[in-house]
């Protein structure tokens, strides 16, 4: 029986997987980076054969059925909860986190600007990829979420340094039958590695596909207000969670990248990292 | 705003302080306002205790002002008003 590992801030869950149908569909959602500075308290999903179909039971009690597919998709949500609560009123930003020389970077985007791509590229590029979905802000500081990037069939030709990295990768497949990979941000031979730490610049990101990528400084309340647009806030501590991004807004520079080419987004971002 | 106005801060905001000023959310419209330092000021002084000249004066004499400008203070005040920061009171 084959066991998968899938780390959060504060868990470690194990999933023993009864065949190996279930090991492929759960390698999907593997995230086990080294986490050095968190305490992780260990913790069991359970994953049985129901049938034709599986059932699963989550530390909590919660208990799901169906196919893996639909387990998959309950198991990202349980997990997206989990990060909810061990964020504990902190705001959780839709952004990557890249490190390079040292300095820290988040790059926020709404989905389909091209995030993910970007992120693909910097790892090929040598940058340290921490996460790409996305940041749990607790002010200054801030920490990306576990989990692998996620590719799309369409992106491998625009990163060829990747390809056989991606083609190796786990997969799942998309409503429209595409193919979408789920790939550890770390080289060959290097660890993927996410720690708690400030953030020199704040990226947020706008499609311009096709042309060139171009990079301008952000005025700190606009930052702000295309933060909280990008953020999940909690129900109850808005204004603190706000404040939060304040906090992290006022500690960085602040930029917009107008994202078409990535040669130039990379030179740009670099930029920001050594500024 | 006529200067004999008492305004107050709405109840049951969430209101948190940061280094350049408040962060406040208002639950009706769930938004979240950012108030600069002066925005943040004029935001205190609506206590109900203060009319709006009153209100002025301090900010005058506070920030050592020749000329103030009062379309940016009637403009603050106003956004505050419709956005649900800040409503009319009685003499207190």
């Amino acid at each position: 029986m084959q066991s998968t590992v899938i780390r959060t801030l504060s868990h470690e869950f194990a999933i023993a997987c009864p065949d190996p149908i279930a090991s492929a569909a759960m390698a999907f959602v593997r995230a086990a980076p080294d986490m050095p500075e968190r305490v992780l308290a260990a913790a069991r999903i359970s994953l049985a054969r129901l049938g034709a179909f599986y059932s699963m039971r989550t530390a909590n009690g919660a208990l799901f059925e169906g196919s893996l597919s639909h387990i998959v998709h309950r198991l990202h949500r349980f997990l997206f909860e989990t990060i909810l609560h061990e964020a504990a009123g902190a705001p959780i930003l839709h952004a990557a986190t890249v490190v390079v020389e040292g300095a820290r970077i988040i790059l926020v985007a709404q989905k389909a600007v091209g995030k993910s791509t970007l992120t693909a590229r910097l790892l090929a590029e040598g940058f340290v990829i921490e996460g790409d979905e996305h940041v749990v802000v607790f002010g200054r500081s801030v920490i990306a979420r576990p989990r692998t990037m996620r590719i799309k069939q369409g992106t491998i030709g625009l990163i060829p340094a990747l390809r056989e990295i991606i083609l190796a990768s786990p997969t799942i497949r998309d409503w429209d039958g595409r193919l979408i990979y789920s790939v550890q941000p770390a080289l060959p031979g290097r660890r993927w590695r996410i720690e708690q730490g400030n953030v020199k610049a704040i990226v947020t990101l706008e499609q311009n596909h096709g042309g060139h990528s171009i990079m301008t400084r952000l005025d700190q309340n606009e930052a702000l207000r295309l933060a909280i647009s990008m953020s999940f806030l909690p129900e109850t501590g808005k204004a603190m969670a706000a404040a939060r991004l304040r906090a992290l807004i006022q500690g960085a520079s602040c930029y917009r990248l107008a994202l078409g080419d990535l040669d130039n987004a990379v030179w740009h971002l670099k930029q920001a990292a050594y500024n | 705003m006529y200067d004999e106005a008492r305004l107050l801060k709405i109840e049951g905001l969430q209101i948190n302080e940061v280094a350049d000023g408040y962060v406040v959310y208002e639950k009706t419209k769930d938004r979240v306002h950012f108030l600069n330092p002066v925005a943040a000021l004029i935001f205190e002084l609506c206590d109900g205790s203060h009319t709006v000249a009153e209100m002025r004066s301090i900010l005058i004499s506070g920030y050592d002002l020749s000329k103030f400008p009062d379309n940016e203070f009637q403009v603050a005040l106003e956004t505050m008003l419709a956005e649900g920061l800040i409503e009319g009171c009685k003499v207190q």
